[in-house]
């Protein structure tokens, strides 16, 4: 939750191609074909990945589909056949890998029913507490960062309040703010996504603490704005002070912020698992946290596949933006900021 | 993506400034006072509270706090106060275990890295790649998956989430040091590799890890507060603070102290930590700097 | 009307005739059913499958009964009311059973319900792939499933089996096309049932809509009305947390809600806005089984002194605040046929005779952590609990007893809560030393042969694992005869063996249903039977 810690976090899994293929210099379209191309071997290493993972896992997968009933080797047998756990490991490999890659996650354990449905039915309500909590913690940010920025006395109250955020567990708020505003207020439906107002909680909750930590990086881009000559310059015509923060500032400390894409979207995703949790919303994360907890492991490796796609996907799509906005990246040696 | 210590340097100096008004004297004492007490009730909490904390007593349930039982009494009748100041050592043990196997697990593959290049640093480098590009809580989920809950199992899947964040600055300083013209010149006075390794690269790769893991730690805190929550984490009746508050949840309306205190305990320690952390970090930097 | 007894008898083909009668919920009968509305309903648990052939969970049974119906439904006493089968037969030799069914009943997709769909229920459910642990149940002793003519259906016995109509009158009846579905296993719209509602959505991990079906005239004999069901919508959401179901009623955001905490139990019953009811369910309670073949709970004083050593009266009445029974037997007191209540206050609460009985066992050095030890090892019984039977604030049950066991004691219980198949796995091969559980779908004795019997012998959750030749031996002559009392008897005989002689278990409280609903929802009620709520058939809201 530290945004000190999202150096490590930022520097993106698609850089690296382009700089074995010695592309410092190549051309754009090279470039960025390498980007997209290291981004996918990622995914394939992830795929993999899961796949080993499902082979070493302790626990028989037999076992678990029998449950209660009574065990006989026939049972047994038809049930390796149903599944396909007869066949020799590299043919499982090969067509799980056949399998993911025409968007079938196999067939859940417990649910015995489909995972790609499963997860695709699910991923609507945790998109839009994830898209809602992003705007909370974008205007919290914003709100504070502008308000406060290179003002002693308001940067040290919100720097306070945006520790305290940042150290809150979100689970805790979570229950706080659903015991003071649904169940003593009444303000606020209780659980499940029925309504617009049942996302206004969960949103709170899981966006307040990531804007607390994007608020301390754009306050910190923001005073350092304010001390730009231009800053002078954009005074000196007599513009207020809130639109030369808004209007010109702004922009200027928006770019670190924007590296931290990465690290939002991995905190979004995280911490969707546990909102969804407290606050009784369907969702991945709550998918999720029963699979875990019930062994379900074509599920629990959909979700993580998935999200490793979303990562992914969007940090690609960061290098290729910045690849395409700025074309001095384009020229400087990567060796040394690896 | 600039070399690493000029981001730090520039964030250094941003960060005196930054956190100037926010960590005056009275937050740094306030902060190092509360982790003083948390450390004895990480490690002797008799001192704090001579009640057991597993202590149930049907009779005396849901008591609202009062001068015999400072936090009230939960659903079983134990007391919370107790629970919380015993639960300290679950929360820091998990804590500081996973942040120890991230950093040291980190650190040493961060450096094989950095040291050799080729294709020992290609295949690190695509590895943690490769699990960093699942977000750290949901890493840790697909770990516990595997492994079933538990506080032993809640520590690896925290610190295996933990590793590529230390593995990458690591690398980073060593790979700049290592190409520094400071060690070519040590080179050239014929210094063996392993003490050029030991006594010139080592320190200075690893300068940051403390600093790196004591800001860490507030997180993993967190997250392992989090996963407990879940019930992945020590299982009952461990007072653990994640798994205190998960059975509380349905005694907020009757008794809301069986839920408030643990969420509190958290809340400072991680406040606590992360005070310390910058103003550690804030000092390193503006030496560094200098 | 036909009895347990006269079916237990064998004597031949008995047809039931029609019988009315008011059922619980129905009381406040003067006002005359208002028809249309829709009604929300907060639940507690989430069916792991809507597939009702698949699903395990007594919880589920509330939901799904909604859309799919069975052949028989029961009386208060236990007897059998016609329902999709108009009357049934046995014949003398006891391995015929003939169902008469209806010929007015069709399927939510249209197909008619007739002998020939039934028979094919019966035969899937056979299929080992299919049907998991009901294929080891009931439904084995078939051999043969025939249509005889297009609305008769004979099942052929291959022996005789006494609680077979118990188990397979209540078995639901799925449409011929449902079993095609590639949905078969998971459930949900595209199976189909006769029922009074119609599945139409299910939104995992949020909730589970029905609309009525409006074609619906065959509810049972002993319904609370015929006809069409009044509400228009009805919408099951899951609530696993109690505060939060408690919450949502209060600020109207559902109806109604069952799985009441003892805590807010108080907030219903003293309100004049809400009605609180509950009902004791049948089956066996809440208890503790104690593994016999492995670890200390092979040792008979172990197993007697935890016994003595929970204070169980005072746990019960501090967990649920009052509001839960404490048990006493092998079935709960709901089971009017086979409950021997002499068992009450037959034992209890004796910490000096739980420390007694350690010291006998040799478990007398103390650790550093207060507990027992034996030859340096410490007395630690393993409890496994299947995670996905925790309800009803039975975690924080356990945890109370967890608590008294070490402090009356000395003895450390390690609480295990677990996934379906490491549970199904550790049961499997007896590593455990307590499960705890209860059963609330099987009757008539049914419970007690899973239990006891050997589990080479059809004793699935036989959790103590006791291969006692007695018992074996009186729940062979229990099977044998057809005379309810003698089968009391027996069954009291057993009781006293397996808890005081041998303690294979320490029965906690008898699982219970709650229900509170706005005083304007009507019609809200109990299973006349089974004791679990009943489906929202005869729900009607007042305007």
């Amino acid at each position: 939750m530290d945004p000190q810690n999202t150096t490590a976090i930022r520097r993106s899994p698609a850089a690296w191609l382009p700089e074995r293929l010695g592309l410092k210099r190549g051309g754009l379209a090279l470039q960025i074909a390498a980007r997209i191309g290291s981004g996918l071997l990622v995914l394939w290493a992830a795929v993999t990945l899961s796949f080993v993972s499902l082979q070493l896992a302790p626990g028989d997968i037999v076992s678990l589909l029998i449950g209660e009933q009574l065990r006989t080797p026939e049972v047994e047998a038809t049930i390796r056949a149903e599944w396909g756990l007869d066949a020799p490991l590299p043919l499982q490999y090969l067509s799980y890998l056949s399998r993911i890659l025409h968007g079938d996650f196999g067939r859940s354990y417990i649910l015995q029913t489909d995972v790609t449905g499963l997860v695709l039915s699910q991923m609507l309500p945790t998109l839009k507490l994830t898209a809602a909590a992003l705007v909370v913690a974008l205007v919290f940010a914003v709100a504070s960062a502008v308000s406060t920025a290179g003002r002693r006395v308001p940067r040290a109250i919100a720097g306070a309040l945006e520790l305290t955020l940042v150290s809150t567990p979100s689970f805790w708020l979570g229950i706080l703010l659903l015991f003071v505003f649904s169940f003593t207020l009444k303000l606020f439906p209780v659980s499940g996504d029925r309504s617009f107002s049942a996302l206004v909680l969960p949103a709170l909750a899981l966006g307040l603490s990531l804007g607390a930590v994007v608020g301390q990086v754009l306050r910190e881009g923001l005073e350092r704005a304010l001390e730009e000559p231009f800053a002078l310059t954009v005074r000196s015509w007599g513009t207020s002070d809130l639109v030369l923060r808004l209007r010109h500032c702004l922009r200027h400390a928006a770019l670190p912020a924007v590296t931290l894409t990465g690290w939002l979207v991995g905190n979004l995703l995280s911490g969707a698992v546990i909102t969804e949790s407290v606050f009784g919303r369907p969702g991945l994360g709550r998918v999720t946290v029963e699979a875990v907890l019930g062994h379900d492991l074509p599920v629990v490796l959909a979700v993580a596949i998935l999200s490793a796609f979303v990562y992914v996907a969007l940090s690609t799509l960061v290098d290729v933006l910045y690849l395409l906005l700025d074309p001095r990246l384009r020229d400087e040696s990567r060796e040394t900021g690896r | 993506m600039s070399a690493v210590p000029t981001t730090l340097a520039r964030r250094g100096v941003r960060f005196r400034r930054a956190l100037h008004g926010l960590l005056a004297r009275p937050g740094l004492w306030l902060a190092s006072l509360f982790l003083l007490f948390v450390a004895v009730a990480t490690l002797w909490p008799g001192l704090l509270s001579s009640a057991d904390p597993l202590a149930a007593d049907p009779l005396q349930a849901q008591l609202p706090p009062s001068a015999e039982h400072w936090f009230g009494t939960d659903h079983l009748g134990r007391d919370v106060f107790s629970r919380v100041a015993h639960g300290a050592r679950y929360s820091i043990l998990i804590g500081v275990s996973a942040v120890a196997i991230g950093s040291i697990v980190g650190s040493a593959l961060g450096l094989l890295a950095g040291l050799s290049r080729g294709l020992v640093d290609e295949a690190i480098s695509r590895f943690l790649d490769v699990v960093s590009s699942f977000p750290d809580l949901l890493l840790a989920l697909v770990l516990i998956s595997f492994t079933g809950p538990g506080t032993l199992n809640l520590i690896f899947a925290l610190g295996v989430a933990f590793v590529p964040r230390f593995a990458r600055v690591v690398r980073a300083q060593t790979f700049v040091i290592a190409r520094s013209g400071y060690v070519e010149q040590a080179r050239t006075f014929g210094l063996t590799p392993t003490v050029l390794v030991l006594r010139h690269i080592l320190p200075h790769a690893l300068a940051q890890v403390p600093i790196l893991a004591t800001i860490g730690l507030g997180s993993a805190i967190i997250s392992a507060a989090g996963l407990s929550f879940l019930g992945m984490g020590p299982q009952p009746p461990a007072p653990e603070w994640g798994a205190m508050l998960a059975e509380a949840r349905n005694y907020l309306r009757v008794a809301w102290w069986i839920g408030v205190w643990p969420g509190v305990a958290i809340t400072l320690t991680v406040i606590s930590i992360s005070i310390l952390g910058r103003r550690w970090q804030a000092s390193f930097e503006g030496r560094r700097a200098r | 009307m036909v009895t347990r007894r006269t079916f237990l008898g064998g004597l031949g083909a008995v047809t039931l005739p029609i019988i009315a009668g008011a059922r619980p919920g129905t009381a406040e009968a003067a006002d005359a059913p208002v028809k249309g509305g829709s009604l929300t309903w907060g639940v507690e648990t989430e069916p792991n499958t809507l597939n009702p052939h698949l699903n395990g969970q007594a919880k589920a049974k509330l939901i799904l009964r909604n859309a799919y119906e069975s052949l028989l439904a029961r009386t208060p006493d236990g007897g059998y009311a016609p329902w999709l089968a108009k009357g049934y037969a046995v014949s003398e030799d006891g391995r015929t059973y003939t169902f008469r069914l209806r010929d007015d009943v069709t399927f939510s997709d249209g197909a008619k319900l007739d002998a020939a769909a039934v028979a094919l229920n019966f035969t899937k459910l056979k299929e080992p792939t299919y049907s998991g642990s009901i294929s080891a149940g009931h439904v084995s002793y078939i051999s043969e499933a025939v249509a005889a003519d297009p609305h008769t259906l004979v099942l052929k016995l291959d022996r005789v089996y006494a609680p077979f109509l118990d188990g397979i009158s209540g078995l639901e009846i799925l449409s011929p096309k449902s079993f095609a579905s590639p949905q078969l296993k998971a459930g949900g719209p595209e199976l189909s049932g006769t029922g009074p509602f119609i599945l139409e959505r299910y939104v995992k991990g949020q909730e589970i809509r029905f609309v009525r079906n409006p074609a619906y005239n065959w509810a049972p004999a002993n319904a609370g009305h015929q006809g069409p069901a009044h509400l228009d919508r009805l919408t099951y959401r899951f609530l696993p947390e109690s505060a939060v179901r408690t919450g949502a009623l209060t600020s109207g955001q559902v109806d109604v809600i069952e799985g009441i905490s003892g805590n807010d139990a108080g907030l219903f019953k003293d309100s004049p806005d809400f009605a609180y009811q509950n009902a004791l369910n049948t089956g066996t309670p809440y208890t503790l089984y104690f593994n016999v073949t492995r670890g200390p709970t092979a040792d008979v004083k172990v197993r007697k002194a935890i016994l003595a050593a929970i204070d169980v009266e005072r746990i019960i009445q501090s967990v649920y605040r009052g509001e839960r029974q404490r048990a006493w037997g092998i079935l709960t007191p709901a089971d009017t046929d086979f409950y021997d209540k002499s068992i009450e206050r037959s034992y209890g609460f004796d910490p000096k005779l739980a420390n007694a009985l350690l010291d006998e066992a040799g478990w007398t050095a103390r650790d550093a952590g207060g507990f027992r030890t034996k030859d340096g090892k410490r007395l630690t019984i393993e409890v496994v609990q299947s995670q996905a039977t925790v309800r009803d604030q039975r975690d924080i049950l356990l945890q109370a007893v967890q608590a008294q066991a070490r402090q009356n004691a000395g003895i450390e219980l390690a609480l295990q809560y677990v996934d379906a198949g490491t549970y199904a796995n550790r049961q499997n091969d007896g590593q455990y030393g307590i499960i705890p559980n209860s059963t609330t779908t099987q009757e008539n004795g049914l419970t007690i042969y899973f239990h006891y019997l050997p589990r080479s012998k059809g004793g699935s959750i036989n959790y103590s694992r006791t291969e006692a030749p007695e018992v074996s031996a009186w729940l062979d002559e229990a099977a044998s005869t057809l005379d309810a009392k003698k089968r009391f008897e027996i069954y009291a005989k057993l009781q006293r063996f397996a808890l005081l002689e041998q303690a294979y278990g320490l029965p906690l409280y008898v699982p219970d249903d709650q229900i509170a609903a706005s005083t304007r929802i009507k019609g809200v009620g109990f299973r006349p039977f089974k004791r679990l709520p009943e489906s929202a058939y005869d729900i009607w809201l007042k305007p």
